[in-house]
């Protein structure tokens, strides 16, 4: 190639690193299972290229303080699985005026469970809930380490038409494409909002027939985690990524 | 007096604001629908739990199909256990972080005799499987209080009240174990109260002999717990020696469970003990419990065929056991697997589930037991004989009786069902299984009147879909509405001819008759059939009395181009104008309002879809996977239908068909004082239509630059600020 080629395909090269958004959990894997309130045995999962997200507890600030239900169904996976502990707010309309310090402390808690790595905050904040939940995860941001990243769910509509979500101090909001009821994604399409691309949420029994390439895949299961079930969202997500 | 009403009205606003509803969801929304026969339970579980099981769904949540199956086979519930079924399990409010009513009693009575204040105790232990157990529970704290406040009573001096106190807060600080995100006790524990000296009070050794056991049992010490129960049990001087063996045995159990599952067989021996000691029967029937536990946490596949055997031979005292078999056969579900089926119970629960047919017949055939009688009819698909002889047999007052009896009515040809189905519906019934007779009448309706006759249905619930569904029954339902049979035949196979005659129909109720009048005139606007428009227009107005300025304006229209505006200007101003009957209660915002989640006019008609989709479960049970249809329709009939269908399945989108009307409309008639807010309404309706097409977009952009521009300082121009594409996006 002569020089000049060279030095005129440099803007474009350019342009091209700049079109794709830094991972935001660099070093974590690309697809990550989500293990709700079930006991669950992952001991057969492949660790190198799985992660867990698992509901670590859930988190109901309520006006006189704030309720916390832990895990209680047991959870067994292989050693050195890559954790992210799960916070699920139930905010059953108080959350106007819950106490922001105790419940982000609450969330914030579930960081420090061994082997955790991240934490990921699931809250369908209805819309005057917003101040509440940017305040609240500016709080809980505060309190984790540095190293720690925060993820938090979206609604897909968050992530589409609706700009409340910039600035907020996650690394990532995965946009939720399952269960959607009014809302819908379609296939091929993508999110506003740099925040909302670097990961989608899916679920097994609700699988999309496109993704936009290059996300982190969230994925849940409406029954307990089998290896068929994971393999086949496996070949899906290579399916995907292959795609484009 | 307009004043104080205000006042009151902005009162009552405020407050309903500021309460709220007790559970608000965060998820949603969950719309309610209308539930005419249960799928999952029976909406009336008492009279169900009585025996009363009127047309048994398959479907139905496992704790129902054992009761069922006690009644088809002679056996039964008691009073007892049909009130213990009846009773549902409240859950403690453990997760406060100020604590339960339990423990918050507690920290306040050790605070009365001068120990430092407590905000909580943790009760959580972290387990090595990343969840955690209850390892404190309520019974705790409640007994430490009583036993505090019985001591105080009782005579005993501060400084020993004091110790007590001392020694019980050594037991709790057990219940959390190390937390990895707390800074961690000094010592870390465990934390065991010192044993006495024999110079102490009696009851003084007594309660702390017991403390100590209660130490060791929260801090995972469970061999020495149960030694020192069994110690305190020997003590006939104790106050603590009748409870202590039953707490020996948990102390096994809780090994067991969390630690060495090799303690099982001894914790079950403890337990057996516990049973044969007539002097400890108080505790008893927790022990039942507990020894079901233990064999369902280590021996599941055991557990479960004992307690299928258990629920469907045990006369009385089985609603604990049918209720660890419910949780068991849930969990194997949760797991994805298939429970043994060993048991004829769980055989026949598994095959009245999910069939398939020739192992439901080939079972009954075994048997020619009720259960599998009813399983059989449940799947079979055409008379056979054999099983329709069986069927005709069964007596009335069987509680199989009306599943049966609709079963083989089902198998009938239709002649010959008719006038049985008429004589099951004089009687008395509840209106579950009257609907299911009624749609299995209306299948077999001779003509188009006969069809009408049975289609309205009687609401029994209303049913909220999403992760928290149930069913709130309906006890006097205030009107009648069609299911998904009826709608669907009306929607998709009945032509406008007969619609028209069906608005006028004086078997459907208004309500009724409003629904099929509405979707008359809107498809006769679709289909340009003018003729069925202006005849059904009366109609309409007299059901809708807000529609008929605008219908009178349409039948007053001198022109073609003036009554399509009319018609549009309509739809424009109503939104709840749609082309389909509803199935259930339907669109509950009023026809001139927005329907906030964009239920408003019409949907693309996906014929295939319609035709593809399944009616509600119930109903399934009568069509199996076919669609309704009017049998009796002639071919032209059925043919014209088809054709209307095609015409509707191309028309426009609602959005579209609008907006192309409000701009013809103003680009002909600049002065029209409607031009403006035609224009507007559009717009709207590009934003809240229940779906759009491919030049959706297009028009409704068209009508927004014609209103920005053409009428830039109209009203309606100022409260149209944006256009919003069919992907809800602004513009």
């Amino acid at each position: 190639m002569r020089p000049h080629c060279t030095v005129a395909l440099i803007p474009l090269l350019l342009l091209t690193a700049c079109a794709h958004r830094p991972d935001p959990l660099p070093g974590f894997p690309r697809v990550f299972v989500w293990a709700w309130e079930r006991p669950e045995d992952l001991r057969w999962l492949d660790a190198r290229s799985v992660g867990v997200a698992f509901l670590a507890r859930t988190v109901c600030p309520r006006e006189d303080g704030v309720a916390v239900r832990p895990r209680l169904q047991p959870l067994l996976i292989p050693p050195n699985t890559v954790l992210m502990a799960v916070v699920r707010v139930e905010s059953g309309g108080h959350a106007a005026g819950a106490d922001i310090p105790r419940t982000a402390r609450a969330i914030a808690d579930a960081a420090a469970l061994p082997h955790v790595r991240a934490l990921q905050v699931d809250f369908d904040a209805v819309a005057s809930e917003r101040a509440f939940y940017r305040a609240l995860l500016e709080d809980v941001r505060r309190r984790l380490p540095a190293q720690t990243p925060l993820s938090i769910t979206a609604l897909a509509s968050w992530c589409e038409a609706d700009g409340w979500m910039d600035a907020l101090p996650v690394a990532e909001a995965v946009p939720m494409l399952f269960r959607m009821g009014p809302d819908h994604y379609s296939p091929g399409s993508d999110f506003r909002g740099d925040l909302c691309r670097s990961s989608v949420g899916i679920s097994t029994d609700e699988l999309p027939s496109r993704i936009p390439s290059g996300r982190r895949v969230y994925v849940f299961d409406p029954r307990a985690w089998s290896p068929d079930h994971v393999q086949a969202v496996l070949r899906k997500v290579g399916q995907w990524q292959g795609a484009f | 007096m307009a004043r104080r009403i205000l006042i009151l009205v902005v009162i009552f606003t405020t407050a309903g604001v500021l309460i709220g509803p007790a559970d608000l969801s965060s998820c949603g929304p969950f719309l309610p629908e209308t539930v005419f026969t249960s799928k999952l339970a029976p909406i009336n579980e008492p009279r169900f739990f009585r025996g009363q099981l009127d047309i048994l769904q398959p479907h139905y949540q496992h704790i129902y199909l054992m009761a069922a199956y006690r009644y088809l086979t002679g056996i039964g519930l008691d009073k007892a256990d049909q009130q213990a079924l009846l009773t549902k399990p409240t859950v403690p409010d453990y997760w406060s972080d100020r604590g339960s009513p339990e423990m918050q009693a507690w920290l306040q009575a050790r605070v009365q005799v001068g120990a430092p204040h407590l905000d909580e105790i943790q009760r959580f232990k972290y387990m090595a499987t990343n969840s955690y157990i209850l390892n404190c529970g309520d019974d705790a704290f409640r007994n430490a209080t009583a036993t505090l406040i019985e001591r105080g009573r009782s005579g005993a001096s501060h400084d020993d009240l004091k110790a007590w106190v001392a020694a019980q807060d050594q037991v709790f600080a057990n219940c959390s174990g190390p937390l990895p995100w707390a800074p961690q006790p000094k010592p870390l524990g465990p934390f065991i109260p010192a044993a006495l000296p024999g110079t102490a009070a009696v009851w003084m050794q007594a309660d702390r002999a017991y403390q100590i056991a209660a130490a060791e049992f929260y801090a995972d010490q469970f061999d020495a717990a149960s030694a020192d129960f069994l110690r305190i049990a020997a003590d006939r001087s104790s106050p603590w020696h009748g409870i202590a063996p039953y707490l020996a045995a948990r102390a096994l159990i809780r090994k067991a469970t969390v630690d060495d599952a090799g303690a099982a067989p001894a914790a079950q021996e403890r337990l057996r003990k516990v049973l044969a000691d007539p002097d400890a029967s108080a505790w008893h029937e927790s022990a039942r419990g507990l020894s079901r536990y233990l064999c369902a946490r280590m021996e599941p596949a055991r557990a479960i065929a004992e307690f299928a055997h258990t629920v469907a031979t045990e006369k009385t005292g089985v609603a604990g056991a049918m209720n660890d078999y419910r949780i068991m056969l849930d969990q194997y579900s949760a797991r994805n697997q298939d429970p043994p089926r060993d048991e004829d119970l769980a055989d026949w629960i598994a095959t009245l589930q999910n069939g398939p047919a020739d192992r439901a017949l080939a079972k009954w055939r075994d048997t020619r037991s009720l259960p599998w009688l009813i399983a059989a009819l449940t799947y079979a698909d055409g008379p056979d004989s054999e099983l329709m002889a069986a069927a005709a047999q069964v007596a009335n007052g069987s509680p199989a009786s009306p599943t049966v009896e609709f079963h083989r009515l089902r198998l009938m040809p239709p002649d010959q069902a008719r006038p049985l189905l008429d004589a099951v519906l004089r009687r008395k019934m509840p209106a579950s299984a009257r609907n299911l007779f009624l749609a299995e009448r209306m299948r077999v309706a001779r003509d188009w009147d006969d069809l009408l006759r049975y289609a309205p249905r009687a609401a029994t619930a209303i049913a909220y879909g999403g992760f928290y569904s149930g069913e709130t029954p309906v006890s006097s339902p205030a009107e009648r509405d069609f299911d998904d049979d009826a709608a669907r035949i009306l929607d998709h196979k009945a032509p406008l001819a007969l619609l028209r005659l069906a608005a006028r129909n004086s078997s459907l109720p208004p309500n009724l008759q409003l629904q099929v009048a509405r979707a008359v005139w809107v498809r006769s606007i679709l289909l340009n059939d003018a003729r069925a428009a202006v005849e059904i227009a009366p109609v309409l107005a007299s059901l809708a009395p807000q529609l008929k300025p605008y219908l009178d304006a349409y039948l007053a229209a001198p022109d073609e181009k003036t009554r399509a505006f009319a018609a549009a200007w309509l739809m424009l101003n109503n939104p709840g104008m749609h082309y389909s009957v509803d199935s259930g209660a339907g669109r509950f915002t009023p026809i001139p309002k927005l329907d906030p989640f964009r239920d408003n006019w019409w949907c693309a008609m996906n014929t295939a879809d319609a035709a593809r989709r399944s009616m509600n479960a119930p109903l399934e049970l009568l069509y199996r996977g076919a669609a309704p249809e009017a049998a009796f329709s002639t071919a032209a009939q059925r043919a014209e239908a088809l054709q209307e269908e095609k015409k509707l399945a191309a028309a426009p989108a609602a959005p579209t068909l609008l907006a192309r009307q409000a701009v013809a409309w103003a680009e002909a008639h600049p002065d029209d004082p409607r031009a403006a807010e035609a224009l507007r309404l559009a717009v709207r309706a590009g934003h809240y239509a229940c779906g759009g097409d491919g030049e959706t977009n297009q028009w409704v952009k068209r009508a927004f630059r014609l209103l920005r521009s053409r009428y830039p300082k109209s009203e309606a121009a100022r409260r149209t600020p944006y256009w919003f594409g069919v992907d809800q996006r602004p513009r």
